[in-house]
C-alpha cells in the first residue's frame, strides 16, 4: 500500500515537472523525456493523453495547475531580510540608561558580521537622517569617554575598510556585490544600478518595424527555411557584443507590431514574412510586413554598459569630509565622532574605532534616554536570496527597523546570461533615497523609527491576572460570634512587567444565591464599614482576607442564602509613566456555607463495656471567644473556633449544635465517610447522625476536614458545614500572671495590615525588677491537654509548688515564686514547668477498640517549658507612667526602709485615729479622778 | 445621741482600747507584704511595732499612764513562780496527750538545723522563740488582757486566747498543729497574767510552754 502511494506521488512529480518545463522546451524533448515517441501528434491528442494519465493516477488536475501557479509566483514569495528592536526597560524614565537590541531575519551572515547602522532622533532634533544616524553612531563610538581628557598621539591604526565589503564584514572575497531592495507590494527584488539606456537599441531600419523573436509553430528546426506560420514570441537580446540573439528555436526578425503576432513566410526568397491570413491581392499591394534583417541588413543591437557591482553603496554615516569605511580614520574623524586619537578601540568593545562607526556587529545600543527618542536601525547584510548573476553573489540588502522603505526609480536591464535573456528589474535609488524612507512619516508617525514606549508593557496585551481562594469551602457566620472562616483571595499576575509595588489592585466583592451570580450584591462597602475588609485597593494589595461573618448587614437578601457565593473579583493596574496603564481583571466565585447551625467539638470520655468501649461527649472545646484579644494566645485561642488544635491520639466527638429542620447526615472526616454505631457510642444522637468521634491519628501539622452533609427539609438543598482540627504537638506557653511586676522582653516590634506598630514580645524570655516576684501562668496547647497532666514547677532547680491564677474569672495554674533577698540587677531565674501527658485507661482502651490504635502509641509523654527572667535596672523617665515612675522610684529603696516606713505610717495612723476621735469624747467625772 | 454619749464617754477608755485592739490585728493580718524582704524578718518587725511599740505608745501618748499598766511590773517571787509552774505542767502534760493522740509531729515544723546542732537548738529557742513569745505576751496578755479585759473576770483570759487563736488562723492558711503550742500557751500565760498582772512571769511560762512543746516533738520524733 505504502510502496503504491510513494510510485503514484513520485510520478506525479515527474507529471508535473514535465508539464511545467513544457512551456520552454521542445515537445519532443518532453516526449524523449518520457520514453514515448509521439512524432507528429496534435496537441490535441497530447493532452487527451495527459488528461487520460492524470485520471489513471487519481490526480486531479487543477491542483497541479495550482501548484503551477504558485511556482510561477515563488519569485516574489522569498524572504528578504528585517529586523525587530527590543528595548530594556521597557518603560523607561528620562535621564535612565536604555539598551535596544536588534534582532535580524533571514541574513546568511551571522548577527556579528552585519553592519548596524543606528538612528537616534532626540525630541528637539533636526529632520535629516544623517543627523540622527551621527547621533547614534557617536554615542557608540564615544562610549562615554571624556573627550576632554584626549591626548594627541600617532596614527592609532583604528580604521576600517569596507569600500569593497558589501553585505557584511565577511563578504570580503567577493569580485561582485548586488545590491537590492524588495518591493513589499509586488514582492519584486530591484536591483540597484541604472535605470535608463539600459534597453538595447536594435537596426531594424524605418517604418515603424521592431526587434522580435519568432518562432515557427509546430516546428521541428529552428532556422526559417521554409513556409510556414511563425510566431512572435519575446524580445531579442542585445549581447555584450552587439550580437542580436534569441532563445533557441527563435529567430530575431524586424516586424511590424501593428501587424499582429502571427505571420506567414510565403517568400521563401527574400524570406519575407507577411500577416497571416493575408489575401494574396492585398499581399502583393502592401509594403513587407516583416523582413529578414539577418539576410538583409544583418541586424545589430548597441546597448549601454552593462551594470553591476559597482551601484551597490553603503548607508554609514559620514564625518564632514571624510568616508566612513575607507580605512582611514584621520584625527578630523576622531574628533567628529569623539574618539580618542590615541586609542584604537574608544568604546572598548573590541573594535577599531571606525568599524563602530560602521556599526560592525554592534546589534545592541545604548544611550541615556530623554523624553521623546525615537530610535531606526538599517542593517546592511548578506540575504539569502540568491542573485540570477552567473556567479556565487546572494542579494545583498538592508533590513529595516520599521516598514522598510518603497522602491522608487525603478527600471530595468537584459543581459543573456549563459545564453538566456535575462531581465533585471532595477532601481536608482541612492543614499539620500534611503534617508528620505528613514524620514517618512504616514499619519504624523515615522514609518522606520521607534518609540520605546511604544515597545513597552504600556502598550502590549493586557495584564494576565489570575485570583484563587482558600479555603476551599469556607464557612460563614452569621449569627454574630465571629466563628466564620477567613477566606483570603490572592491575585498574582503572570506577565507583569512591574514590581509588586507598583502595581494597583482594585478588589470588588459580590454576593449572591446562586454560582451564576445573578442577581449579585456588591458587597464591598459593607465589607468594609464593618471592618471585615479593611481596604479594597491599594498599591500590591494582591492579598485579601475577609472573616466570613457576615450577617444581613453586609449580605442582604443572601444573608440566609446557603449556600452562598461570593465573586471576588481583582482589577490590577500597572501605572506607566506618560503612556498610561495596562490593565487585567480576574475574579473567582467561592462556595461559602451559610447556616446557622455549627459543628461543636468536645472532648471524649470513655468506658470499658461488655464488648470493648464505649465514648461520650465530655466538655466543649475550642469553642472560647476573647473578645479583645491583646496577645499572640489570645488571637490563638479565637483561631480554635475556626481551626481547632488537637493533639495526636486524642478522641474528639463532634455535634450538630442543632438538627432541627435537617434530616440525613453524612459525616466524611478528609472525604471519608465517618459513621457512628452503638460500637463506638451509646448516645442516641451517635445513632441519630447528628453526632459522631474521631481519633486523631495524623501526624503533627496535617489537618483534619470534617464535613457534614445534610438535607434542608424545607428547602431540599444539602447544607454542609465544615470544621477543621489541626493537628500540633502538646506544648506549654508560659506567660506573665501579673505585667505590672514581670512582663515578656520586647525583642522587636511589627507593623499591621493597618499600619499600626506593635511589639513583638519574646514567649522564653521575661524582665523584672528586682524584689518582684514572679507570677506566671501556664497555658496548655492545646488547651484540653491540661486535665491530663500532672505538672511539677522548678525555679533554679528547686521544686516549687504550684499556685491557681484567676484572672478575668478563669482559672490558671501558674506560680507565684517570691524571690529571695538580695534580688539585684542582673540576676537571672530560670523557670521550668514540665509535665506528663497520660491518657485514662479508658480512653486508651477505646482508642485500641475502636480505632486499631496499638497503646504503646498512647502511653504518656512529656512536655516541658523553660522560660528565664532577668532583672533589669528600673527606668525613670517622664513619660512612663505614674506606676511605672513609683516602681521605678522604689525600686532604688532598701526593702527595709519601704516596710518600715509603710509600717510606722499605718502605726502612727491607727495611734493617730483613735486618740483624735476619743479626744472628743468627754471623759466621766470619776474616769478624771481616777486619772489623776 | 443622748443615750450613745453618756454610754461612751462612761466605757471611753474600753472603746478606745477595743478598737485599738481590733485596728491593730486587722492592719497586722491585712499589712501588705514585701516581696523583697524575708517573711521572718517581716513578722518580727510587724510584731514589734505592732504588738510593742504600739500599745507603749498608746499607754504613754493617749492614755498618759505608767507602763505599769501593760504588765510592766513584777510580782511576788514565790507567787509568780508558783503560777508558773501550776500552768505549765498541766499545760505540757496536755499537750503530750496531743502529740501521742494526733499526728502531730508529722505536720509540726522545726527547723532542720536545730535537729543536728544543740547550741542552734538553744539560740533558736531562746532567741527566735523567746522573741517571739514576749511579743505576743505584750499585746495579747498585756494589752488585751491586763489593760483591757482583767475587770471582766476569769473569762478574759479564755477571751484574750480565742482572740489570739484567731488572730493565728487569721494570719495564716487556717489552723495547723503548728499553732496548737501558742494557743495553749495563751491559754496558761492568760492565767498566769491574770493573777500576777505581770508579763514578765506571764513570758515565763509561755516561753516554758513552748520550749518544752518543741522538746517534746523532738523526743517523740
Amino acid at each position: 500500500m505504502k510502496k503504491n502511494s510513494f510510485m503514484k506521488r513520485a510520478f506525479s512529480v515527474l507529471l508535473v515537472a514535465v508539464i511545467l518545463l513544457g512551456q520552454s522546451i521542445p515537445v519532443w524533448d518532453a516526449h524523449a523525456l518520457l520514453g514515448i515517441s509521439l512524432g507528429g501528434i496534435s496537441s490535441g491528442i497530447q493532452g487527451t493523453m495527459i488528461d487520460n494519465t492524470l485520471s489513471a493516477l487519481n490526480i486531479d488536475k487543477s491542483s497541479i495547475q495550482n501548484f503551477g501557479h504558485s511556482f510561477n509566483v515563488s519569485d516574489t514569495k522569498k524572504y528578504a531580510p528585517g529586523t525587530t528592536l527590543s528595548f530594556s526597560p521597557t518603560d523607561p524614565k528620562e535621564g535612565q540608561k536604555i539598551t535596544a537590541k536588534a534582532f535580524p531575519l533571514y541574513f546568511s551572515n551571522s548577527n556579528d558580521k552585519l553592519f548596524y547602522t543606528w538612528f537616534l532622533k532626540r525630541k528637539d532634533a533636526s529632520d535629516s537622517a544623517e543627523d540622527w544616524k551621527t547621533e547614534a553612531m557617536k554615542i557608540i563610538a564615544n562610549d562615554g569617554a571624556d573627550t576632554a581628557l584626549f591626548l594627541p598621539g600617532p596614527d592609532d591604526d583604528d580604521g576600517y575598510d569596507v569600500r569593497n565589503v558589501f553585505g557584511g564584514s565577511d563578504k570580503t572575497n567577493i569580485d561582485k556585490s548586488w545590491c537590492y531592495v524588495k518591493d513589499v507590494s509586488t514582492g519584486v527584488f530591484y536591483e540597484l544600478g541604472p535605470t535608463s539606456s539600459l534597453s538595447a537599441s536594435f537596426a531594424c531600419g524605418t517604418g515603424g518595424y521592431a526587434a522580435k523573436c519568432i518562432k515557427e509553430v509546430m516546428s521541428t528546426g529552428g532556422e526559417i527555411a521554409s513556409t510556414g506560420t511563425y510566431k512572435v514570441n519575446g524580445d531579442p537580446i542585445c549581447g555584450d557584443s552587439g550580437s542580436v540573439t534569441c532563445p533557441d528555436l527563435e529567430s530575431p526578425r524586424c516586424v511590424n507590431p501593428a501587424a499582429g503576432n502571427t505571420f506567414q513566410l510565403t517568400d521563401t526568397v527574400q524570406r519575407r514574412i507577411y500577416p497571416d491570413a493575408i489575401d494574396p491581392i492585398t499581399l502583393l499591394a502592401t509594403p513587407n510586413y516583416a523582413y529578414d534583417p539577418v539576410v538583409e541588413n544583418n541586424m545589430t543591437c548597441s546597448a549601454s554598459a552593462s551594470p553591476g557591482g559597482d551601484s551597490c553603496i553603503h548607508l554609514f554615516p559620514n564625518a564632514t569630509g571624510a568616508t566612513t569605511g575607507d580605512g582611514r580614520f584621520t584625527a578630523d574623524e576622531e574628533r567628529f565622532w569623539g574618539t580618542n586619537p590615541a586609542d584604537a578601540d574608544t568604546a572598548d568593545n573590541g573594535s577599531k574605532d571606525e568599524a563602530n562607526v560602521v556599526g560592525l556587529g554592534l546589534d545592541t545600543f545604548t544611550w541615556t534616554y530623554q523624553t521623546g527618542d525615537l530610535l531606526g536601525l538599517i542593517v546592511e547584510g548578506t540575504s539569502m536570496v540568491n542573485t540570477q548573476h552567473p556567479d556565487s553573489s546572494m542579494m545583498v540588502m538592508w533590513a529595516f527597523s520599521g516598514d522598510g522603505c518603497d522602491v522608487v526609480n525603478k527600471g530595468s536591464y537584459n543581459t543573456t546570461i549563459k545564453g538566456y535573456s535575462v531581465n533585471f528589474p532595477t532601481t536608482g535609488m541612492g543614499r539620500n533615497d534611503f534617508n528620505r524612507c528613514m524620514e517618512g512619516t504616514k499619519n504624523g508617525i515615522y514609518t522606520n523609527l521607534i518609540d520605546p514606549l511604544d515597545t513597552g508593557q504600556a502598550n502590549s496585551k493586557k495584564i494576565e491576572l489570575d485570583v484563587s481562594a482558600t479555603p476551599d469551602n469556607p464557612t460563614n457566620d452569621r449569627s454574630g460570634e465571629k466563628a466564620g472562616d477567613t477566606l483570603t483571595a490572592v491575585a498574582s499576575i503572570t506577565n507583569s512587567g512591574k514590581t509588586d509595588a507598583e502595581v494597583t489592585y482594585e478588589w470588588k466583592v459580590e454576593a449572591s444565591n446562586s454560582i451564576g451570580m445573578s442577581g449579585a450584591r456588591n458587597i464591598t462597602a459593607d465589607l468594609k464599614s464593618k471592618g471585615l475588609l479593611p481596604i479594597n485597593k491599594g498599591i500590591d494589595l494582591k492579598t485579601i482576607s475577609i472573616p466570613l461573618n457576615m450577617g444581613a448587614d453586609v449580605l442582604g437578601g443572601f444573608s440566609t442564602a446557603d449556600p452562598l457565593y461570593l465573586r471576588l473579583t481583582s482589577t490590577a493596574t500597572e501605572n506607566f509613566n506618560s503612556r498610561g496603564s495596562r490593565t487585567g481583571k480576574s475574579d473567582v466565585v467561592v462556595k461559602v456555607s451559610n447556616s446557622d447551625k455549627k459543628i461543636l467539638a468536645y472532648t471524649a470520655n470513655a468506658a470499658d463495656t461488655d464488648t470493648g468501649s464505649n465514648v461520650f461527649l465530655g466538655s466543649q472545646i475550642c469553642s472560647t471567644y476573647v473578645a479583645d484579644p491583646k496577645t499572640a494566645q489570645d488571637a490563638m485561642t479565637n483561631l480554635d473556633r475556626i481551626s481547632c488544635r488537637v493533639m495526636k491520639n486524642e478522641i474528639i466527638g463532634l455535634k450538630l449544635s442543632s438538627d432541627s429542620g435537617l434530616s440525613d447526615f453524612s459525616w466524611k472526616v478528609d472525604g471519608k465517610n465517618l459513621p457512628c454505631n452503638s460500637l463506638v457510642s451509646s448516645d442516641s444522637a451517635c445513632a441519630g447522625g447528628t453526632e459522631v468521634f474521631i481519633a486523631v491519628t495524623g501526624e503533627p501539622g496535617t489537618t483534619i476536614k470534617v464535613k457534614l452533609d445534610a438535607v434542608d427539609i424545607k428547602t431540599g438543598n444539602v447544607v454542609t458545614l465544615t470544621r477543621m482540627f489541626n493537628i500540633v504537638t502538646p506544648d506549654i506557653v508560659l506567660e506573665t500572671a501579673d505585667s505590672s511586676s514581670l512582663w515578656p522582653r520586647v525583642v522587636g516590634q511589627y507593623v499591621d495590615l493597618n499600619g499600626t506598630t506593635h511589639d513583638d514580645l519574646s514567649e522564653n524570655y521575661f524582665e523584672k525588677y528586682p524584689g518582684n516576684p514572679i507570677d506566671l501562668r501556664a497555658r496548655f496547647v492545646p488547651t484540653f491537654a491540661e486535665r491530663i497532666s500532672t505538672r511539677q514547677w522548678v525555679v533554679n532547680d528547686v521544686p516549687q509548688s504550684e499556685t491557681m491564677w484567676n484572672i478575668n474569672g478563669t482559672d490558671y495554674i501558674g506560680i507565684d515564686y517570691i524571690t529571695p533577698e538580695g534580688d539585684a540587677v542582673g540576676d537571672v531565674t530560670n523557670i521550668a514547668l514540665s509535665a506528663t501527658l497520660t491518657q485514662p485507661v479508658e480512653k486508651r482502651s477505646a482508642l485500641r477498640n475502636i480505632w486499631g490504635i496499638n497503646s504503646l502509641q498512647t502511653a504518656e509523654i512529656t512536655i516541658g517549658k523553660s522560660v528565664q527572667v532577668t532583672n533589669v535596672r528600673p527606668l525613670v523617665s517622664a513619660d512612663s507612667g505614674t506606676k511605672k515612675f513609683y516602681a521605678a522610684l522604689s525600686g532604688y529603696v532598701p526593702p527595709v526602709v519601704s516596710f518600715a516606713f509603710r509600717m510606722f505610717l499605718s502605726g502612727g495612723l491607727l495611734l493617730f485615729t483613735v486618740g483624735f476621735l476619743f479626744s472628743l469624747i468627754p471623759e466621766t467625772a470619776s474616769e478624771s479622778v481616777r486619772r489623776e | 445621741m443622748n443615750f450613745f454619749l453618756p454610754l461612751l464617754s462612761k466605757w471611753k477608755r474600753s472603746f478606745q482600747i477595743a478598737i485599738l485592739v481590733f485596728g491593730t490585728l486587722a492592719v497586722y493580718v491585712l499589712f501588705p507584704a514585701e516581696s523583697r524582704l524575708d517573711v521572718t524578718v517581716q513578722s518580727i518587725l510587724l510584731s514589734t511595732v505592732f504588738f510593742v511599740v504600739l500599745p507603749i505608745l498608746f499607754v504613754k501618748l493617749i492614755l498618759h499612764e505608767p507602763l505599769s499598766v501593760l504588765g510592766f511590773q513584777g510580782s511576788k517571787h514565790r507567787f509568780g513562780i508558783i503560777a508558773v509552774l501550776a500552768v505549765v505542767i498541766p499545760i505540757i502534760l496536755v499537750w503530750y496527750v496531743l502529740l501521742r493522740t494526733y499526728p502531730v509531729s508529722e505536720s509540726y515544723y522545726l527547723p532542720a538545723i536545730i535537729h543536728d546542732s544543740f547550741p542552734f537548738f538553744l539560740l533558736y529557742e531562746i532567741i527566735l522563740i523567746g522573741a517571739l513569745a514576749f511579743l505576743y505576751e505584750v499585746f495579747f496578755r498585756g494589752f488585751v488582757l491586763i489593760l483591757w479585759l482583767r475587770k471582766a473576770g476569769i473569762w478574759a483570759v479564755f477571751f484574750q486566747s480565742a482572740l489570739f487563736a484567731l488572730f493565728l488562723i487569721a494570719s495564716g492558711v487556717g489552723f495547723s498543729w503548728q499553732d496548737a503550742p501558742l494557743i495553749l500557751a495563751s491559754l496558761g500565760s492568760g492565767f498566769v497574767a491574770f493573777y500576777t498582772r505581770s508579763v514578765p512571769y506571764s513570758w515565763l511560762s509561755a516561753w516554758l510552754i513552748l520550749f518544752l512543746s518543741d522538746v517534746l516533738i523532738l523526743i517523740i520524733r
